[in-house]
């Protein structure tokens, strides 16, 4: 497993050959935003995330807003923790 | 890779610091499952160290205690790991000049987290290879404490779910992709993303949908930046 985990970090890093042409440097500008976006999406909707609950929906919502609003990363975490604590302490979940 | 290298690593530790308590509690709980399931800590401690990947541990876990073959564990290694060929081939334009045993270095401490707070830097200007070490090392450590400990204790840790903790990846995700939606085609890039991950998984598994999703994003994205 250590082996598998460290190769799929190291393959491309270490064995790659030559300086990636114009095109490749365009394409490889747009992955960063490509694979945040997906990873992005298998945490909030994918197979065996927890269910996207109304506090779940909320919380995540008021980051995202917070995240385009101010660009910041601590603002938004603590924002979309704050929805949800809130919003588990206005609305508690059903037994 | 010897330049700035104190100020890299420190500002490495910080900027992953937002994930260190959600990582804690997951690392507890691998610990705490994997010990009262029947694995030894010297084997948790040593699949920590060396794995060193909460995904490929939890999901490898998950399977052996189903009774999973281990090639069937290795394939599901192998197609968690492909996400981290993309984010290689992203950094490569940064690193190529650094010694291949500088890129061994940075290999092992890529991360979804390390290189999400890194790529940012590196594609602006920035010479993030130390900071890419110091989260990646900062994470590293914190989740081999984590996971030794709940083997050790071997207590139930808190699910990060019930306190709302697991919230903590995706927020910071957003916080690090907002900055990065400067142009129509990032938005579209973003927007083909979810839409292709939302209709891959179901079939293809996540893995392989955030493989294809992501390659698919790009490719319209790089597409539409052409067409301005």
């Amino acid at each position: 497993m250590a082996l598998l985990t460290y190769a799929s970090r190291a393959a491309l890093l270490i064995a790659a050959p030559g300086t990636p042409g114009a095109q490749l440097r365009r394409w490889l500008a747009y992955v960063p935003v490509a694979l945040f976006a997906a990873l992005i999406t298998t945490m909030v909707a994918g197979p065996g995330a927890p269910a996207l609950d109304a506090a779940r929906a909320a919380a995540l919502a008021a980051g995202a807003a917070v995240a385009l609003a101010t660009r910041r990363v601590t603002l938004t975490i603590v924002a979309g923790l704050a929805v949800w604590w809130a919003m588990r302490l206005l609305l508690p979940p059903s037994p | 890779m010897t330049a700035d290298r104190t100020p890299g690593l420190l500002a490495g530790v910080v900027a992953a610091a937002p994930v260190y308590p959600a990582v804690a509690l997951v690392g507890l709980a691998f610990g705490a499952s994997a010990r009262s399931a029947g694995v030894s800590v010297e084997t948790v401690a040593a699949s920590s160290l060396l794995v060193f990947s909460g995904a490929a541990q939890l999901t490898g876990l998950a399977l052996w205690m189903r009774g999973a073959a281990a090639v069937e564990i290795l394939a599901a290694t192998a197609v968690l790991g492909l996400r981290h060929l993309l984010m290689a081939a992203a950094l490569l334009p940064y690193v190529r000049t650094t010694s291949v045993v500088g890129r061994a270095v940075l290999a092992f401490f890529l991360l979804d987290e390390s290189f999400a707070v890194a790529i940012r830097r590196f594609a602006a200007g920035e010479d993030a290879r130390w900071l890419l070490v110091g989260a990646g090392g900062g994470l590293y450590l914190i989740w081999a404490i984590a996971t030794i400990g709940g083997a050790l204790v071997s207590a139930q840790a808190p699910d990060p779910a019930a306190i709302g903790l697991d919230l903590v990846f995706p927020l910071l995700f957003f916080g690090l992709t907002a900055p990065m939606l400067t142009a129509r085609s990032q938005v579209i890039t973003a927007l083909v993303a979810v839409a292709a991950v939302l209709a891959l998984a179901p079939v293809a598994g996540t893995s392989w949908a955030v493989l294809a999703g992501a390659c698919i994003a790009a490719t319209v994205g790089t597409w539409a930046g052409t067409r301005r």
